[in-house]
């Protein structure tokens, strides 16, 4: 089939990407978390408290609306903490890994299996939150059927590794796993890659393949669901990531989980950009040790426009499940004096109000919002940056109003924070448009 | 600066929630942000930001009119001297530039001071912060007014102007209609004397020579139709010496600006070439139509872009993106309408000589209803997909 171009878009022009394709070996983790901020809608019960030890694939919480659903350990060892934020919400189970790899016993599913065995019996592993579903882009649900199920083989996001890299010796392992998938699903399963790249070695006959070329968000899930399956009403979709295809063909082939993943270190105060592998939830401060050449650093699990905000020591501070990437960033802001009238103030924007980008053609951000919060002054900057047929600036003043009705009928449903994020990233009047996304989506799925 | 740093953040605790000064907040933001970049930290959402705020945005507005601005002075001097019997070619720049500026500057003065004064009124009032559009809308009212305007009417027109024309409807980003235009449409109707008319578009009328009319070339239309270009220089209209309000005679100046709002991408490009082709298709039907080659309707396009307000209007007030139609077809409907009821206006109604404003307004207040129609037409085409509908 051929590729689907996207045109409206952006590639952020920020310093610091990848130079080299090898993979390194990453510092031996000794504290590893399961983030549980990072799926989206569970109502997580714990079932182990600090001070237990656990094992690979010991559970440590589940999730009460599909109470089959369990998150496990990556890592064998002690569990350090169980953190919890704001009104007792679990924000994070941290372990303390030991140079053990034992792992509980777990069941494979075999060929003969019928559909909800399959999808049980890897719920009871841990790898099911692997599944996202859209709208609301939560953890998908054990009992629905959703319209298209895609493999995310694409990754546009700023400073992001190539998928075909990251699973250089994998490809059987890819290859089992994306068969697999369709013993979950009776809907077709696609897999969407970058055009221009071969992945026959790695899909089977029975997936459907497409391929999308252009600027980010083009390997975003939601502009391939956009494309191929529109959610929304009562149609839903599933994708998933693609180191996760690979870590369930392992986990097929040879009954073992992996533990481990491989990440791209980069942003425009690493100064050895490189492609790591490390354990499964490591510890930011342990990976990024000596990496940074900034005094103060944003460690960010995940791309510059949507990764995960943590500080320094916090009980988030480690390595998302869905991460492929840790980008470090200086933050450490600067006030400069009269500096509003300057058109060549040194940052890029998506307008031309300031110059600086026609002299230089990547840049070292920073973490400075460069401007405070205004009304919504629509210039016609979101309208370029955004693919799906989606009026922009109507639905973000939709959310900014809190109209339910409005952004349900303008597309709220089709997008998450990732799918604005370029969007919030051009704003002039810094509008948290994120949040606002979010929030209503929260709203939405509670008030149906 | 590091002096003057330290010294505001000294001060700035006194603003903060539970400070004594709490109330002022958003004049001490305004002047904080004013002296240095916020360089607030991201919090949530993108972790880094482009570097365009709305004060950079605005600021590119400013720019533009700065050519303009500049008109402005030389101009309204030029005509001053002229109307008082000096030759043309005996007027000095610097002389020029001087005189006009003692029509401009005390009009721009005062907006700036009751403007700003309503402006930060309502931003303490409503606990938000005080919003850079007013850096254009300041400078956009002075530029549309005529030279001989008195001071308590511009006064008078920048308050209705930001407080009907903007806050009644909450503020910047809220408003439907142009705070400069609503402004200077009160004055139209309140004052027609000092706002129509042949004797206003000049100022210094007590210097004026014997028999020197004052007539602005669109008034010259509407009396003589087509047979009027015969005394008037097609470049002199382009270049903008020619009698009218003060910073929008100069068609040069106003491509100037419409350059850099197009290339700064601040400015809709679709909105100005749409406003351009209405003006220009209606023009040619009216051409076409026309009974003589005398009268108004035969008058060519050409010079219905270089006379009264159709330059300045299309590029500066018909683009205000609060006000404009916001939806990429919208932007070319509205503009289109604009052009076509400009020309309409002028040529066809018989109490006006200028449309260009009644027409912005006007369209200002129809620009939801077009887009309306474009997001029902986009939420229509989605529930499809969806199957839906």
């Amino acid at each position: 089939m051929s590729a689907i171009r996207i045109k409206r878009g952006l590639d952020i022009p920020i310093a610091g990407g990848l130079t080299e394709t090898a993979i390194e070996n990453g510092p031996t983790a000794t504290r590893i978390a399961v983030l549980a901020q990072e799926a989206v809608g569970i109502k997580p019960k714990m079932l182990v408290r600090s001070g237990d030890q656990v094992q690979i694939g010991t559970p440590l919480f589940y999730d009460k609306r599909d109470p089959e659903v369990l998150f496990t350990s990556p890592a064998c060892g002690k569990v350090a903490e169980v953190n919890r934020g704001e009104r007792r919400r679990l924000l994070s189970v941290s372990v303390d890994c030991q140079a053990d790899s034992s792992q509980v016993e777990l069941e494979i599913p075999g060929e003969s299996d019928s559909q909800q065995l399959w999808r049980s019996k890897l719920a009871k592993t841990g790898w099911w939150p692997a599944l996202r579903q859209r709208p609301f882009d939560s953890v998908a649900r054990l009992g629905d059927e959703p319209q298209a199920l895609l493999v995310t083989a694409m990754d546009t996001r700023p400073l992001a590794p190539s998928p075909l890299t990251v699973l250089a010796g994998r490809e059987s392992a890819f290859q089992t796993g994306i068969k697999a998938l369709k013993n979950l699903v009776d809907c077709p399963v696609w897999l969407c890659h970058k055009a221009g790249e071969d992945w026959s070695a790695l899909t089977a006959d029975d997936i459907q393949v497409q391929t999308f070329s252009g600027p980010h968000p083009a390997g975003n899930a939601g502009v391939h669901i956009h494309s191929l399956s529109p959610v929304g009403g009562d149609r839903k979709a599933w994708h998933v990531g693609y180191q996760e295809v690979a870590d369930l063909g392992d986990f097929l082939a040879t009954g073992k989980l992996a533990t481990q993943k491989v990440i791209a270190l980069v942003g425009p105060a690493a100064h050895n950009p490189r492609l790591l592998r490390v354990a499964k939830g490591a510890d930011l401060a342990q990976i990024t040790k000596d990496e940074s050449n900034a005094e103060e650093t944003r460690m960010i699990s995940g791309c510059v426009l949507s990764g995960l905000h943590s500080e320094g020591s916090s009980p988030q501070a480690y390595l998302g499940a869905r991460s492929n990437q840790v980008t470090l960033l200086d933050s450490q802001t600067h006030k400069k004096f009269v500096d509003w009238p300057n058109p060549l103030a040194g940052t890029h924007t998506v307008s031309n109000a300031v110059f600086s980008k026609f002299f230089r053609r990547k840049f070292a951000m920073n973490v400075d919002s460069n401007g405070s919060p205004r009304a919504i002054v629509p210039i016609g900057a979101w309208e370029p940056l955004m693919p799906m047929d989606i009026l922009p600036t109507q639905l973000i003043k939709a959310l900014a109003s809190n109209d339910l009705m409005g952004s349900e009928k303008l597309g709220v449903l089709e997008v998450v924070e990732e799918d604005l994020a370029l969007c919030e990233y051009a704003d002039h009047s810094k509008t948290e448009i994120s949040t606002l996304v979010r929030n209503m989506l929260t709203r939405i799925e509670k008030e149906g | 600066m590091k002096f003057l740093h330290k010294q505001l953040q000294k001060v700035a605790p006194l603003f903060e929630k539970g400070g004594k000064l709490e109330k002022l907040y958003p004049l001490f933001e305004a002047g904080e942000s004013f002296l240095f970049t916020p360089a607030t930290p991201t919090t949530c959402g993108a972790h880094v930001r482009d570097g365009a705020d709305l004060k950079r945005v605005m600021m590119m507005v400013v720019y533009a009119l700065v050519p303009a601005t500049l008109m402005a002075f030389w101009n309204t001097g030029v005509q001053e001297l002229m109307a008082a019997g000096a030759a043309r070619a005996d007027v000095g720049i610097l002389d020029a530039v001087i005189q006009g500026a003692w029509s401009f500057l005390p009009v721009y003065a005062v907006t700036l001071a009751v403007g700003g004064a309503f402006e930060t009124l309502f931003a303490l009032v409503r606990k938000h912060e005080i919003n850079e559009g007013f850096l254009v809308t300041s400078l956009l009212f002075p530029l549309v007014m005529p030279p001989s305007i008195p001071l308590w009417q511009v006064a008078l027109g920048i308050s209705f102007g930001i407080v009907i024309g903007k806050e009644v409807f909450g503020g910047t980003g809220m408003n439907i209609l142009n705070p400069a235009l609503t402004g200077r449409l009160f004055l139209f109707i309140a004052y027609p004397g000092q706002m129509s008319g042949d004797n206003v578009w000049v100022g210094g009328m007590e210097n004026w020579a014997d028999g020197y009319s004052g007539a602005t070339p669109l008034a010259n239309f509407y009396l003589d139709g087509n047979a009027a270009t015969a005394g008037l220089s097609w470049w002199d209209s382009f270049i903008g010496v020619i009698p009218g309000s003060m910073g929008e005679t100069s068609t040069l100046a106003c491509l100037i600006g419409a350059f850099i709002l197009i290339v700064s991408k601040v400015g809709s490009w679709q909105i100005m070439l749409a406003t351009l082709l209405g003006m220009f298709g209606m023009t040619e039907l009216l051409n076409f139509l026309s009974p003589s080659d005398a009268h108004y309707m035969a008058l060519p396009w050409h010079w219905h872009l270089v006379v009264g307000g159709f330059a300045f209007g299309t590029v500066f007030m018909a683009t205000d993106p609060v006000s404009a139609a916001q939806t990429g077809r919208g932007k070319w409907i509205y503009g289109a309408l604009i052009g076509i009821l400009t020309v309409l206006v002028r040529v066809l109604n018989p109490a006006y000589p200028e449309g260009m404003m009644l027409a912005i307004i006007f369209m200002n207040v129809f620009a939801p209803t077009i887009d309306h129609y474009v997001v029902k037409a986009n939420i229509k085409r989605r529930e499809k997909r969806l199957g839906i509908q």
